[in-house]
């Protein structure tokens, strides 16, 4: 054993939990690490009378040197790897995939008891309906509408979750809640967590990568992959092929001889100041991360090299469509998304829809004023790509270990706004879906009233969504726990219970 | 249990409460306390708390349990839930559960207890203590024994403290760190920097023992001090300048507090003084920045229309700055009891939200502060020195002179009026093209030309011989007539203009012919170059003459060329003593603008001065906001100083144009008087006796909000008495009004050289003096809070807005104090009361959390090591003794945190070296003990400021504005794009980077940063390789690396040999050994200077804390 641990590398707080570590020696630590620990507790003694001991953290092992080394999950996982496919801007379940015939039926007509609405925006007008046709997909006969009709081919494969609710109906705390389970800034993203618990499989490639769209980054921006106060090696690394991890690339003025000298000299360098400082293992974890930077500037330009895809597998995706060139855009981020999954990359958030500009909903799923002309441009951006990842990762039987998640920060009204074609926020009942490793399917969990406004049935909570998600990468989400300002904090804060019945047998 | 029973009862339980004023009192001690020791203390005493609650403690009683309900409400039985468990109204909670229930008298006792007000002895504290209050960190500081250890090695009592727990741990402290070492090490843990080179050269090492205490207190007096150590602070109260949360806006007056912070630790402000004035210093004598604390945190504003989350909204606001101040000044997690009474530490949810209503008062928002002395003396001495400027400067301000007349060619004859009258219409108007170049609109003019005072001409297609157009001049006497023209492409070469005496066209016998023109040069027959066309010709002078008002000069069209053009005429009264020949250039004057005017005039007796409009730019009653007469520099116009204002009438209805505002001397439209008439009116000043003046300044509106209403056409006249007037000024002279093209007040143009650029000298000193006023007045606007009514405060069921429980009175922990405040208390003052609790020296953890503090940027580590937490989730220091000993020091010393600084970096503790050794990372591995000295990574701003230290870079200018990182897109919601080019405006300390929250500065973020957005206690040190990349591969390294290869090209020439020593000495403060030199030498022959310096700035010698 060389590695001499500084849990002072990580936090404030030792990262290794102790009784973690007693209670799963096989973890890989050898016997001198565990002696340290335990001298360090007798220094430090009463260790009962602390509250985190109460808690039964199972904080992640983590070796200062390789923070991303791949790391046993709590219990046996199902899913691996995760794909979050974010909607920003809060896509409309009731114009996708929440079919309500009494819409349709009540069309113009006010909603009853809705009278006094008061929800983002202003006052509501008469429940719409939706301006696209719903038809039975599969086996299953799940209604889906003709805006997502490729995704709605799928529906065999998915898991809906109909009954989500959100705390808030403004986009920037909303990003917030999908993504880090708080409302606020400042706390770690899913990613994140996922990484700060079981790393990556990929030692050359960033273990958390959020994908933004073609259009540009989404509402709550780096909120939505941050570190929070998590170690900054767990921060999601955002890149694209039209936006490119900044400083991968040694630059144009200093040749690849010369480059190449120089890191060889500053090994050499930082060599002979080890020799003098024998075992510190920050220092050592300094010169790895050296190496690791020089296969990341070979593997990262790999990945995003999507030319060598055959036109076959381009045309599935809908990358090859010359004429829509935000959705070849997006459909290339799909493509790269699979790449990613291919090379062991933990967790991947991609990204349909930016922040606001020119307006709003002309760049994302924020359909206030004028839903069917704006989701007719968004529906088939998102629609083809999407679809063409689940064929493909099934075609490669990639689905086994790999799940799929579909999310926005809530939904939207059944009505439209009082002088306008739209449909205001509504956080009180939307839609997200789940696919891939551990999940049921064909099956829909939960369901809003008969117009959509309000999950009444299994009503889950955005902390529900991702206790589940932890739970079917193997994690507690009441045990995988970091110290911060007093508490040991959560994903899914002092709440949240996993959705069994969505879980596969 | 029916609900008809429960009215019975609650029926019956009221009658009786009704006649309790009859009967006898009960007594705590005699009557209650026996039956609470019978019958409850098993479930609900010190041993076992069921539900949490205690029912020995009236804290507990009055806080209730894990619920947050309170189980007594003082008065009010039969709300009280205690009474209702123990009188069985709720048959499923019923108390106790077992056994008997009480007997009624029991109950009756009770009942009538908490009727009679709950009274309490105020020495009973509980059957025992409440073991919380017994945890370690509430315990009272008392100044504990040094160890008696002897040994040469320990320098002060710290030393004894650590030897002695080295020793219980079978440990020994390692040697003293060489002299180089412990210097970069200082002024890394002090500075955030590197040792310069002078502070390398200057240490006289060889008395160490004496030298080494005045290193220290050099180091500590430098201002290098707080801008390192004010970063922590920043973190802890997690200060940015963007509002964060979706919308993400600029605060742009945020930055003081960062500055007071700086100030506060370079001054050594006592730290009481320092907390005190950031909880309440509104309240104080020293108003300053300090309360940016309160507001420091994000802030959302985008509000939604549902009341509910709008409640909510607020509810986090209070929660931020709770949060903030517990776990900043007292080590405490207050924001847990939001919700429920705080699970590990003695803080009810009654606490939490007393707290609550002690900040109720706080919004966010900016507000002025009143200026402190010293900066109100600064301004006095800018103001005084631009008055200065201002008086040298009137020399370049044209007088006024009823000499001058300017007829544009675009001023249209209107009946018998001046003006131009057109014989066809023209073909068009062309500006002429922007630029400074002489003909351009900007032309500023030359000692030999005009500066371009007409801005574009207008132009017909050539019909020779044809009459254009005609100026009627309508002028008596003798006069000097100017004309321009426009260089038209095309243009004729033989334009002819033509004095008619008559103003008749047809009639010819009075006409003289005056010039022929080629209108395609400028008017000293130079030519403009070949690129420039539509220029200004410039004035030409076409000779003196007497004139009769009649008198017209008609433009007539040339033989050759396209076009003809047309611009103004500038008639120049001509006195006696005026030569013909000397035609000297006139000074025209600027237009009359809306934000000032300047008057110049021959001095004058005056008593009455009376300004007359006869028309505005916009056809609307004139409007001026102040007019100013000068006598020997000093306005005499004040209402102050005697003088009385007529009008011709003022416009009704509004107090804010009343004809009081004439002279008040208040500038701006809300203090402006207002004519009754469209277009006119007068206004008179009467002076309290008569004076010699000189000057008149007036304008519509000096704070430039306004442009309409703005007098263009208007004479300003004086009298002795009132009946003979004299002009002093007027519009003839001065050029056309425009609202596009503001007029320049100085003219520099048809002036000798010197003059002229003395005058711009002048000029740029006064835009300077300007804009250190303007930031001198803006920098007493500041993003710390404004203050309202606190309104009530109730504690809110889980925290929802939506479930108020009873109202709170502000308050601090009850467990610790009271503050005997009310409802009725101002919120300032509920601050400072509560201020006065935190830094009150019998509060147990304020100082103890400080100094834990100093001592975790010093070492790497704290004592205790939960830095933010000295509750029970918290853990227990190393070394307890210690960390009183220092918390004691502090309070004793005055509240200095330097003070405890110097302790500690005089320790021999400090001074060790930091090599491990096996047996200590065997016993402990993360130095805790203190058997080395633990070296580590340097934070994201001390790399960022090294960096540009060792390349000689580095800006030092200390505090104001910061920089920018960033390209900030200006969307509704705000999108920052960090820079990837970088020059010396961006080579400041990184403290002084704008704080963008959510967002990274693109190369050092990655280094843990914070964002601002959470308080941070301590930072993470993770290692990546995109930290890696960045350090390697970033514009800003590679051009810092080139910068200070170019530094030691200067430093040691060509001198391999000695470019090595000096690069050694910058980043590592040390000498290169014999096999470092061979390598670096043979390094920087083979790859150059550059990738030298590149491979230095990346190496874990120069990134770590020795």
């Amino acid at each position: 054993m060389n590695t001499q641990r500084n849990p002072e590398d990580f936090s404030g707080r030792h990262l290794l939990s102790r009784r973690g570590l007693l209670g799963d020696m096989a973890m890989g630590l050898s016997g001198i690490a565990l002696a340290k620990l335990l001298a360090e507790d007798n220094l430090l003694a009463q260790d009962g009378e602390r509250g985190v001991s109460r808690q039964q953290a199972m904080a992640p092992d983590i070796d200062p040197a390789r923070p991303h080394a791949a790391r046993q999950p709590h219990f046996p996982a199902r899913a691996s790897q995760v794909v979050m496919v974010f909607c920003s801007g809060a896509i409309s379940p009731l114009d996708t995939f929440d079919y309500k015939p009494e819409l349709i039926k009540r069309d113009g007509q006010p909603m009853p008891g809705g009278n006094d609405l008061v929800t983002f925006q202003g006052k509501q007008g008469n429940l719409t309906r939706s301006p696209w046709k719903f038809k039975p997909r599969g086996e299953s006969g799940k209604m889906v509408s003709e805006l997502v009709d490729q995704l709605g081919e799928h529906a065999d494969e998915i898991c809906f979750i109909h009954s989500l609710t959100s705390k808030t109906n403004t986009h920037g705390p909303g990003e917030n809640y999908m993504s880090t389970g708080f409302t606020l800034d400042g706390f770690p993203s899913i990613g994140a967590w996922a990484t700060y618990a079981l790393g990556s499989e990929a030692d050359d490639l960033p273990a958390f990568v959020a994908i933004p769209d073609p259009r540009g980054t989404p509402q709550a921006s780096v909120n939505n992959w941050g570190p929070g106060f998590l170690p900054a090696a767990f921060q999601g690394t955002d890149f694209n092929s039209a936006k490119p991890i900044r400083n991968l690339a040694r630059p144009a003025s200093i040749s690849r001889r010369k480059d190449q000298a120089t890191r060889d000299f500053l090994k050499r360098l930082n060599q002979r100041h080890l020799e003098r400082f024998p075992g510190d293992s920050q220092l050592a974890a300094r010169i790895a991360s050296y190496e690791l930077s020089a296969r990341m500037q070979l593997s990262v330009p790999e990945v995003l090299d999507i030319s060598s895809e055959p036109a076959h597998i381009l045309k599935l995706y809908g990358a090859d469509d010359a004429q829509n060139k935000i959705k070849s855009g997006y459909a290339r981020n799909c493509i790269l998304a699979r790449r990613l999954l291919e090379r062991g990359v933990r967790f991947i958030q991609l990204f349909n829809g930016s922040y606001q500009t020119g307006g709003e909903g002309t760049s994302n799923w924020d359909g206030h004023k004028v839903l069917q002309k704006q989701y007719s441009v968004h529906g088939p951006v998102l629609d083809q790509p999407t679809a063409g990842l689940l064929t493909d990762l099934g075609q490669r039987g990639m689905l086994k270990d790999t799940l799929v998640v579909f999310c926005s920060e809530f939904g939207r009204m059944p009505t439209f706004q009082v002088g306008a074609s739209g449909r205001d926020h509504n956080p009180a009942g939307f839609t997200g879906w789940l696919a891939g490793a551990g999940v049921k399917a064909p099956f829909t969990y939960g369901a809003t009233d008969e117009f959509g406004y309000r999950a009444v049935e299994n009503v889950a909570t955005v902390h529900d969504f991702h206790a589940t998600i932890l739970h079917l990468l193997g994690l507690n989400h009441e045990q995988l726990t970091f110290y911060h300002n007093g508490l040991q904090r959560r994903l899914t804060d002092v709440a949240g219970k996993v959705i069994e019945d969505v879980v596969s047998g | 249990m029916s609900y008809f029973r429960i009215i019975t009862l609650l029926l019956v339980s009221c009658l009786a409460a009704s006649t309790a004023a009859d009967e006898p009192a009960v007594d705590f001690t005699r009557d209650v306390l026996p039956i609470l020791r019978s019958r409850c203390l098993e479930c609900h005493g010190p041993s076992k708390q069921e539900s949490g609650l205690r029912v020995d403690l009236r804290s507990s009683l009055l806080a209730g349990g894990d619920s947050g309900e309170p189980a007594v409400l003082a008065g009010k039985s039969q709300q009280s839930p205690l009474i209702q468990a123990v009188a069985g109204l709720d048959e499923d909670r019923l108390m106790p559960p077992e056994g008997a229930p009480l007997a009624a008298a029991e109950v009756e006792i009770l009942r009538r207890w908490v009727d009679q007000g709950f009274h309490w002895p105020a020495d009973f504290k509980g059957v025992e203590p409440d073991q919380r209050l017994a945890y370690w960190s509430f315990q009272p500081l008392q100044r504990p024994g040094v160890p008696a250890i002897r040994s040469s090695w320990a320098s002060n009592p710290i030393d004894q403290f650590v030897l002695a727990r080295l020793n219980e741990a079978g440990l020994q402290p390692s040697a003293a760190a060489d002299q180089q070492t412990l210097l970069r090490r200082l002024t890394l843990v002090l500075h955030g920097l590197p040792p310069s080179l002078d502070q390398l050269d200057s240490i006289a090492w060889r008395d160490y023992l004496v030298q080494y205490p005045r290193l220290v207190d050099s180091l500590l007096a430098s201002h290098h001090l707080g801008e390192h150590w004010a970063r922590y602070w920043l973190d802890l109260v997690r200060f940015g300048e963007t509002t964060g949360f979706e919308v993400n806006r600029e605060r742009v007056n945020a930055w003081p507090y960062r500055d007071y912070v700086i100030r506060a630790l370079n001054d050594d402000k006592p730290y009481d003084q320092f907390l005190r004035e950031q909880l309440a210093g509104d309240l104080l004598a020293s108003d300053t920045a300090a309360t940016g604390f309160l507001v420091a945190g994000p802030y959302d504003q985008v509000k939604s229309q549902n009341k509910k989350l709008t409640l909510m909204q607020r509810q986090d606001e209070l929660a931020d700055i709770i949060n903030a101040t517990g776990t900043t000044m007292l080590g405490l997690t207050l924001g847990c009891a939001r919700c429920h009474s705080h699970k590990f530490d003695p803080v009810s949810q009654r606490d939490y939200y007393a707290i609550q209503a002690v900040f109720a008062g706080v919004q966010h928002g900016e507000r002025d502060l009143p200026a402190d002395p010293s900066q109100q003396q600064q301004l006095a001495n800018l103001e005084t020195q631009r008055a200065a400027v201002r008086q040298q400067l009137l020399e370049f301000v044209p007088a006024a002179r009823d000499k001058l007349q300017l007829i544009d060619e675009g001023q249209q004859r209107v009946d018998e009026g001046r003006g131009v009258s057109y014989y066809r219409p023209p073909a068009g108007h062309v500006d002429n093209p922007a630029g400074r170049r002489r003909g351009e609109r900007f032309d500023p003019g030359a000692d030999d030309r005009a500066a371009n005072y007409s801005g574009g001409y207008r132009w017909w297609k050539n019909e020779p011989g044809q009459t254009t157009a005609s100026y009627h001049l309508l002028a008596r006497g003798h006069f000097r007539i100017w004309i321009s023209w426009g260089n038209h492409p095309g243009a004729t070469s033989t334009a002819r203009y033509l004095l008619d005496r008559d103003g008749d066209p047809t009639t010819s016998d009075d006409q003289q012919q005056l010039a022929v023109i080629d209108q395609q040069l400028f008017a000293d027959r130079s030519s403009p170059p070949a690129d420039q066309q539509s220029t200004w010709s410039g004035f030409k002078d076409l000779g003196s003459f007497i004139l009769e008002p009649s008198a017209t000069i008609l433009l007539v069209a040339g033989e050759q060329g396209d076009a003809v053009t047309a611009d103004m005429l500038l008639l120049e009264k001509l006195d006696q003593s005026d030569s013909d020949a000397a035609a000297a250039l006139p000074r025209v004057r600027p237009a009359a603008s809306s934000g000032h005017n300047l008057e110049l005039f021959q001095p004058v007796q005056a008593r009455l001065v009376r300004f007359t409009i006869q028309s505005t730019n916009n056809g609307s009653q004139p409007c001026i906001d102040e007019l100013e007469i000068f006598s020997h520099g000093k306005n005499v116009a004040l209402a102050s100083s005697g003088s009385i204002a007529s009008s011709s009438g003022n416009l009704p209805g509004y107090e804010i144009h009343k004809l009081k505002h004439i002279h008040d001397g208040m500038y701006g439209n809300s203090h402006s008087w207002i004519s009754n008439q469209p277009g006119k009116g007068w206004v008179q000043l009467q002076l309290a006796q008569p004076v010699m003046i000189d000057r008149i300044e007036w304008a519509r509106d000096r704070e430039l909000k306004f442009q309409d209403r703005v007098a263009v056409q208007y004479v300003i006249e004086a009298s002795l008495e009132g009946t003979t007037w004299q002009t002093l000024a007027s519009s003839n002279d001065r050029l056309p009004f425009s609202a596009s093209q503001p007029a320049e007040i100085y003219q520099f143009a048809g002036l000798p050289e010197a003059d002229a650029r003395r005058g711009r000298q002048l000029q740029q000193r006064l835009a300077e003096l300007t804009a250190r006023i303007a930031a001198a007045q803006q920098s007493r606007r500041v993003y710390a809070g404004v203050f309202s009514d606190p309104g009530k405060t109730y504690r809110l069921y889980r925290g929802d807005p939506f479930a108020p429980r009873e109202e709170v009175e502000p308050d601090a922990i009850s467990a610790f104090t009271s503050l005997q405040l009310t409802s009725g208390t101002p919120g300032p003052e509920r601050r400072l009361a509560f201020a006065n609790w935190v830094i009150d020296p019998q509060n147990p953890l304020t100082a103890r959390v400080i100094v834990n503090r100093l001592w975790q940027h010093l070492f790497g580590v704290g004592l205790v090591d939960t830095p933010s937490d000295f509750g029970a989730n918290g853990t227990q220091p190393t070394h307890p003794q210690l960390l009183d000993w220092l918390a004691v020091e502090l309070i004793d010393s005055g509240w200095s945190l330097k003070h405890v600084m110097r302790l500690i970096v005089t320790s021999s503790t400090f001074r060790q070296q930091s090599v491990p050794h096996s047996r200590g990372l065997e016993k402990d591995a993360a130095s805790r003990l203190l058997w080395r000295y633990p070296p580590r990574r340097l934070a994201a701003e001390p790399i960022r400021d090294s960096l540009l230290s060792v390349a000689g870079t580095l800006d030092q200018r200390a505090g104001g504005p910061g920089f920018s990182g960033f390209r900030v897109e200006m969307e509704n919601v705000r999108h920052y794009f960090a820079l990837d080019e970088f020059g010396p405006q961006h080579w400041r300390r990184m403290i002084y980077m704008t704080k963008v929250r959510q967002e990274q500065d693109a190369v050092f973020g990655l280094f843990d940063c914070p964002d601002g957005s959470q308080v941070v206690a301590a930072r993470s040190r993770s290692t990546t390789p995109l930290q890696a990349l960045n350090l390697l591969n970033s514009n800003f390294v590679i051009q810092q690396a080139g910068l200070m290869a170019e530094r030691l090209q200067r430093m040691a020439g060509e001198d391999l040999s000695e470019q090595v020593r000096v690069a050694f000495q910058l980043a590592y403060a040390r000498a290169a050994d014999k096999q470092e030199l061979a390598e670096c030498r043979a390094f920087i022959s083979e790859q150059g200077l550059r990738a030298f310096c590149r491979a230095l700035l990346n190496s874990n010698e120069f990134l770590f804390i020795p």
